[in-house]
């Protein structure tokens, strides 16, 4: 109920107090149920005696203030000016009981009147009465349990109550009623300067219109309490004119009111009414009236006459009642405002006060233009600088009335002004906070923050956090612990830059003590979420996360129950690495002031897909468990200079559950393997598979300390291909090591043992060397290219064996002839291959110098085979050709320690031809082949052909070495090895002297007879033929020019002086000759002169010799020149 | 004898205030508001935007003397034609005029300040040049 609502005057106060120890809740009811009745109709009082009969007005109510408080002592000066402020009746409560009789009731009643003695009636209530329950004691009504007659109840206590209104009043009869200035004894100078001005006559006059006037406007005030209004009507207006004529301007302003509130009861009960014309003059002649109000005391019923114009019977609309109203009010205003200036009957300041409020109250309920205006006006009336000076009680009700009024009408700015002051107020003074908002206070204090900005996205200022701080103490002083707990966390989390390190503990500290439940207010709490294995997370597998949280505060925080929030992704957080320990929560970690802390937690993702990690739950301090989001701040433009926040998160694909694997065992014995250079050893590696899932994919790798450096050199762009064709063989083909049981370990199940037969290769240069298997368990439906490595170190050292140090090839020619002394293997195989049908010219040899680099006599092995071996795997094979066929050369050599040696091993010459020989260096990578624009083109085909005659010659070849079992001194008698024979380069001789020419040049000497003769006895001037045989090993047919090239070794004479010859010496073939055909050209010579020459030959290859441009494609030497020699 | 005052932008932010003390009424010339009004004024301030949004679209007039009052404090306010309000609570008294003058001057020089290239409507005004020109014309006229 508003203290100072507009019809507070025509309210009969009704002290209501519990009785017989009734219980708080109970009173609270009983209280709640006859403020529902408080208002009761005239019509249903029974009727009474006296002054006050409701039978004279029945269409009017009697108004009820039940209120618990007494009367305020210190308004008691004032009854007799405004009586509306008594509190007329008592009304005790009592609950009923079964052992509650008469006697009792009396009793209480009795005390009930002894209390209260101020109190013109005592009425006690019992409250849950039985329908048959009759009380015998006066003034004691039962209200029964349903509460069905609780009105008839009121109406009874109203009745009885006019009753003695009746008597009460009648008292004042032959009072003089005094000006409350007065009797209240303050001071009352100047009084006599006044009435000099006066006759004498005139004054009595004067005394007795205002006797009769303030009599009339009490009486007006009693009948407006009494529900009779329209003798309150008459009364007022009678007063109104009397106490204009006297002159006495407080009564007749607070006349004035009273006729305002009357005219208002009587619009709102549809009753028809009019005023007297005087009246109504006086209203509208409002200036006139307040210029000179003494000065023409003129008889009220002559202006009547003046002013005709209002219709009598005259029934107002509503508006009109309304700008009547207010015009009352406005003119008694004018009126009080008047009675400031006379000493002896000047308004308190707490009635004009109280009166302006009311009349505010009025003018923010109707809707009358300009009401907002004459309401300003009015507050600045209220507050002006004397309103401090008023009690803070006091001061607390006009706040709290104003509060309302401005809420009504919508002025935010204004009313969140006057909460500020009402907080400061009530905190300054602590007050208790008497009223009680409800729901409404949060919404109040959200809207005095919202009028300062305070929820909004601006950077926060003083004086925001200045109410905000008040608001916060505020919501602290009256324990409204919702308040509390949103307010303290705006202020911590918008305005903890500006508070001091003891305002934010002060604040956190009332924040801990709460019992309510409240989120951490902090939204930035999650700064940074980083996993340690970003690529891809194993379902069921930990994997470490650190979270970086903020405490940008003065005060350490901590952290409980830290849960990693995903998109609905099962996932589960742990703080320790064993999983048996979940009951993080007893885990707290603290944050430090103002520091950045960095959280290391184990997410264990618990299902597989995608999981998007976006931010923590935890619980912070004692705060509810929420969500922080993980925010990441936009940077600011010029256009939008507020920060704006989004949402990151941190996507990481989990994969279905993966096997572990470890190593069991590598069984080497003292874990340590020593090699010779291509000496091979088997061990073996004991793996479990220690997890749940199968292994159903393994690749297996090996690196040992020479594949870095040589990835090192492939880096090098301008290797020739077959130098990059040697390092990938090694890289891709030798490889250290071999599994041998390759094709018994696809799969690897749960809890299986796996063994793996090893075989390490001694290969130059290797200091370490590991094998590291991949393994993964694939699924069928979503492969994936995870895989897990495992790497088990082999510590390897290889010593040098055998080395190659250099390499030769000698042709041997048709004439080469084996002298009887040469009884070595090279020579006894040749015997033997030429004893077959092949040409001694068909062979060449090559030429290896050994060195046996070991401490040990060792035994060299080769093995040569006539034609290339087809088998693909035979250069990386280790072992000794298996079967050889009978023509493969084979031969041991025996090699002290530290010695070198040179082996002669026959070769049969290679014939390729140019279609196999151009062919391109392959690339073991499959690199894409890049075309050679620098290297010059006849480099380039050496290079293609020297690589293939290497690459057959390798197919043939094999060398190893032993040391030998009978050496009975050595630990390492019986071992064995290969001999690294890659680091044979081909020179271009040496490619030469291995291919067999693609034009075969054979030169002969015929006779006459054409029998062949021996070049070296040739006759002088005998006739002989030069048989030139042109044998052409290509695939292709071929035609050019053929050159006889003569020469002699005296060189001072001309050949042409020397020998005869018939026919020419350089001529065209003419018709091409067919592949694997031969052509013979016959030149018959006579030699003039004796001594030695030399007979050649050169076919030039030509193109275009069936038409178009003749070129020059090759040109082919013959092989062997014809020694000739002439006796 | 004092004068609070304070330019608010659109958006009621204050863009501008100042304390002014007046020489006339034997004042020396600095502002002297008891410590508890000098919190007070901006919030006086502040409130009393409501009942100027109230009366600017009512009455046909940009200066309003006593649009309001509290704690004896009145307050006068001027409109720009940007809706940017001039607002003065003082307890000076019978200096309608001289506000008006003030006032209009203050126009000026806040246009003069809105012309700036580096100055945009609402921003808090920051400018040395308008506060000792804004002082130089209190010291005229109030």
């Amino acid at each position: 109920m508003n203290t100072y609502a507009f019809t507070v005057p025509a309210r009969i106060k009704a002290q209501v107090v519990p009785q017989d120890g009734l219980d708080r809740a109970e009173f609270a009811t009983c209280l709640s149920s006859l403020q529902r009745v408080a208002e009761v109709r005239l019509v249903d009082v029974m009727p009474c005696a006296g002054l006050f009969n409701p039978q004279a007005y029945p269409q009017g109510h009697v108004t009820y203030d039940f209120t618990t408080h007494d009367q305020d002592a210190s308004q008691l000066f004032l009854l007799d000016f405004e009586p509306f402020r008594k509190v007329f009746n008592t009304i005790g409560i009592i609950k009923w009981t079964e052992e509650l009789d008469d006697r009792k009731v009396a009793s209480l009643h009795r005390d009930l009147k002894s209390q209260h003695p101020s109190s013109l009636g005592h009425y006690s209530l019992v409250f849950g009465a039985p329908k048959d329950y009759k009380s015998g004691v006066p003034s004691v009504f039962a209200v029964l349990s349903d509460m069905a007659n609780i009105e008839t109840v009121i109406c009874d206590v109203t009745s009885s109550f006019l009753g003695n209104l009746s008597v009460y009043v009648s008292a004042y009869q032959h009072v003089t009623l005094r000006s409350p200035g007065i009797a209240s004894g303050s001071v009352a100078n100047g009084t006599a300067k006044k009435r000099i001005s006066s006759s004498f006559e005139s004054q009595d006059k004067i005394r007795a219109h205002r006797n009769k006037g303030r009599r009339q406007k009490l009486y007006a005030n009693f009948y407006l309490l009494a529900g009779n209004l329209k003798s309150a009507l008459a009364e007022f207006c009678e007063s109104i004119l009397n106490l204009q004529y006297a002159g006495d301007y407080l009564w007749l302003a607070s006349g004035l009111e009273g006729l305002g509130l009357c005219m208002a009861l009587l619009v709102r009960l549809e009753a028809p009414f009019q005023l007297p014309t005087e009246i109504l003059a006086l209203l509208d002649n409002a200036k006139k009236t307040t210029q000179s109000p003494i000065v023409s005391p003129r008889p009220s019923f002559q202006s009547a006459n003046v002013f005709p114009a209002q219709p009598t019977s005259a029934v107002y609309s509503v508006e009109v009642v309304e700008s009547l109203i207010i015009k009352t009010i406005n003119k008694s205003f004018a009126y009080y405002r008047q009675s400031l200036q006379t000493p002896e009957d000047y308004a308190l300041p707490m009635v004009l006060c109280e009166s302006n409020l009311r009349y505010i109250d009025y003018l923010s309920s109707v809707n009358v233009q300009d009401s907002v205006e004459l309401i300003c006006g009015i507050t600045s009336d209220v507050f002006n600088d004397q309103f401090v000076l008023l009690p803070p009680t006091q001061q607390y009700q006009i706040y709290n009335s104003m509060i309302h009024v401005y809420g009504r009408l919508n002025m935010r700015r204004k009313r969140a002004f006057l909460v500020r002051e009402l907080l400061e107020l009530v905190l300054n003074h602590q007050l208790i906070a008497q009223e009680s908002y409800d729901g409404e206070l949060e919404e109040l204090l959200d809207s005095v923050l919202e009028v300062y900005g305070i929820d909004r996205q601006t950077t926060p200022n003083q004086i925001q956090k200045k109410v905000l701080v008040s608001v916060f103490r505020f919501c602290h002083h009256i324990k409204y612990h919702k308040g509390v707990a949103k307010y303290g966390c705006f202020l911590l989390r918008d305005f903890h830059v500006m508070l001091s390190e003891n305002e934010q503990s002060h604040i956190f500290g009332i924040l801990c003590q709460l019992n309510e439940v409240y989120p951490y207010w902090d939204d930035h709490l999650v700064q940074d979420i980083s996993l340690y294995q970003k690529d891809k997370l194993i379902q069921d597998e930990l994997c470490e996360a650190a979270i970086v949280l903020q405490n940008p505060y003065l005060f350490e925080l901590e952290v409980k129950n830290i849960r990693v929030a995903t998109n609905e992704f099962p996932a589960k957080t742990q703080l320790n690495l064993k999983s048996k320990v979940t009951g993080t929560s007893n885990t707290s970690i603290t944050l430090k002031p103002r520091a950045h802390t960095t959280v290391s937690v184990f997410v264990v993702p618990l299902n597989h897909g995608n999981m998007e990690i976006t931010g923590i739950s935890a619980v912070v301090s004692n705060c509810e468990e929420r969500t922080f989001e993980w925010l990441e701040k936009q940077p600011t433009t010029a256009k939008n200079p507020v920060a704006v926040y989004r949402p990151r998160s941190l996507t990481v694909p989990v994969l279905y559950e993966q096997p572990l694997l470890s190593l069991v065992d590598v069984k080497l014995p003292n874990r340590w393997i020593m090699l010779l250079e291509g000496e091979c050893k088997r061990f073996d590696i004991v793996m479990k598979n220690a997890s749940n899932v199968e292994i159903n994919q393994l690749t297996t790798k090996f690196l040992d300390s020479t594949i870095e450096p040589l990835n090192q050199l492939l880096q090098n762009r301008n290797l020739p291909p077959n130098e990059v064709y040697e390092i990938e063989y090694y890289l891709i083909k030798k490889k250290p090591f071999n599994i041998l049981n390759k094709d018994k370990v696809a799969r690897i199940g749960p809890g299986q043992e796996l063994k793996l037969e090893m075989e390490i290769w001694g290969k130059r240069g290797v200091k370490e060397a590991s094998v590291i298997l991949e393994y993964s368990h694939r699924k069928q439906a979503s492969p994936t290219n995870f895989f897990r490595k495992l790497t088990i170190p082999v510590n390897v050292t290889v010593y040098p064996s055998i080395e190659l140090v250099g390499c030769d090839i000698i042709p041997l020619s048709s004439s080469t002839r084996i002298s009887e002394s040469n009884q070595g293997a090279t020579w006894k195989y040749l015997e033997k291959m030429v004893a077959r049908g092949h040409q001694m010219s068909d062979f060449c040899l090559l030429a290896l110098d050994l060195m046996n680099s070991w401490t040990e006599e060792m035994t060299v092995t080769f093995q040569c085979l006539l034609e290339g071996s087809k088998d693909h795997e035979f250069q990386q094979s280790n072992d000794a050709i298996e079967n050889p066929p009978e023509d493969t050369y084979t031969t041991t050599i025996v090699l002290q320690s530290k010695k070198n040696a040179r082996t002669l091993i026959p070769i049969k010459r290679i014939n390729f031809d140019y279609e196999y020989l151009n062919q391109r260096v392959p690339s073991l990578r499959n690199k894409q082949f890049i075309l050679d624009t620098k290297t010059p083109e006849p480099e380039q085909r050496f290079v293609k052909h020297a690589f293939w005659y290497r690459h057959e010659l390798l197919q043939r070849l094999r060398a190893r070495w032993q040391i030998s079992a009978a050496n009975s001194n050595s630990i390492y008698a019986g071992r064995g090895g290969i001999i690294d024979i890659r680091s044979i380069r081909f020179s271009s001789k040496m490619v030469s002297a291995l291919e067999v020419e693609k034009i075969g040049l054979v030169l002969d000497v015929l006779d006459t007879a054409d029998r062949v003769v021996d070049p070296e006895s040739l006759e002088l001037n005998q006739f002989y033929s030069i048989r030139l045989k042109l044998t052409n090993r290509n695939s292709c047919a071929v035609a050019g020019m053929l050159r006889h090239v003569p020469v002699c070794h005296a060189l001072f004479a001309s050949i042409d002086k020397k020998i005869l010859y018939n026919g020419v010496l350089q001529f065209s073939i003419e018709k091409p000759v067919l592949p694997n055909e031969s052509r013979e050209f016959i030149l018959g010579v006579a030699f003039l002169e004796k001594g030695e020459y030399e007979w050649g030959a050169i076919f030039d290859e030509m193109d275009g010799y069936d038409g178009g441009i003749i070129s020059l494609k090759h040109q082919h030497l013959q092989r062997e020149q014809l020694k000739i020699k002439v006796d | 004898m004092s004068y609070y005052f304070a330019i608010l932008g659109t958006n009621d932010s204050p863009l501008y205030e100042l304390e002014i003390g007046t020489y006339k009424q034997s004042g020396d010339g600095k502002p002297n508001f008891p410590i508890e009004i000098k919190e007070l004024q901006q919030f006086i301030v502040n409130a009393s935007l409501d009942i100027l949004q109230d009366q600017q679209f009512k009455i046909n007039q940009i200066f309003f003397k006593n649009l309001d009052a509290f704690y004896g404090y009145q307050v006068y306010s001027y409109l720009t034609q940007g809706n940017i309000k001039f607002i003065i609570s003082t307890n000076v008294k019978n200096q309608d005029e001289s506000i008006r003058q003030f006032f209009i001057e203050v126009n000026e020089l806040y246009v003069k300040n809105l012309l700036s290239p580096f100055y945009n409507v609402n921003d808090p005004i920051r400018s040395v040049g308008f506060d000792s020109r804004v002082c130089l014309l209190a010291k005229k006229y109030l």
